[in-house]
């Protein structure tokens, strides 16, 4: 399955794109899109290994569910305030 | 109530509608643009968000406080955009009947707002360059929203 995964900060800038589309198993998990985009965008690999991924908003856990359908984000170390 | 803005943040106006005789303590936090930063110059910080999960992020944060303190007002504001030197890019209110609460909250709210909501900052120093400000800590998940699964 294919799914869109949005971007933001240094994530945006490493991969060039706001949205980026990966191609992963069926029933992946969270887990699974992190290795799927660190194979696709190797430069992304120091920052993957410590952003947190949100599906339809909510912080997911390595053990979440991908959903076909949805909006995935990719969430790297926060900085506001 | 929560707001993310592109504008200044006006904090007279938010201190003006938190004070009312209910709360004999009214607390401002204001998060302001530093000019030096570790020996380095910042000519101004720049703030990108993903904007709905922010929101909902900030909203969580003030259901979380209004629970755990007694509350009659908190605000919480937070700027997107170019900030320059000596303006606030992030303004708390909080007000309660005694300081206890209101100081105990203000500095949970400010603390659990950098760990949490996906808001980032790019620094844009006087040299012309700028980096993206990616901190060493864990994103925390902000309990009230981890629930809501």
């Amino acid at each position: 399955m294919r799914v869109k995964v949005k971007m933001f900060a240094a994530a945006r800038d490493a991969t060039g794109a706001s949205e980026v589309v990966v191609e992963l198993p069926e029933l992946a998990r969270v887990r699974d899109l992190r290795i799927a985009l660190e194979s696709e965008y190797p430069q992304l690999a120091p920052l993957l290994s410590r952003a947190m991924f949100a599906i339809n908003t909510h912080y997911a856990d390595e053990d979440t569910p991908v959903p076909l359908a949805g909006e995935i984000a990719c969430i790297p170390p926060v900085s506001g305030g | 109530m929560i707001q993310l803005t592109t504008f200044p943040i006006d904090s007279d106006a938010l201190v003006r509608q938190a004070q009312v005789p209910a709360s004999g303590a009214v607390l401002l936090f204001l998060g302001v643009t530093r000019q030096h930063t570790s020996g380095r110059e910042t000519a101004e910080l720049r703030y990108d968000a993903y904007h709905e999960m922010a929101e909902k992020e900030l909203a969580a944060l003030e259901e979380k406080a209004r629970q755990k303190w007694h509350l009659n007002e908190c605000l919480i504001v937070h700027r997107l955009g170019k900030v320059p030197l000596g303006e606030a890019s992030v303004a708390i209110v909080v007000a309660s009947p005694h300081r206890h609460a209101a100081f105990a909250a203000g500095e949970w709210l400010i603390d659990t707002l950098k760990m949490s909501v996906p808001i980032w900052k790019e620094e844009h120093w006087a040299d012309g360059s700028s980096d993206w400000i990616h901190p060493e800590h864990d994103v925390k998940h902000s309990q009230a929203t981890s629930t809501n699964k």
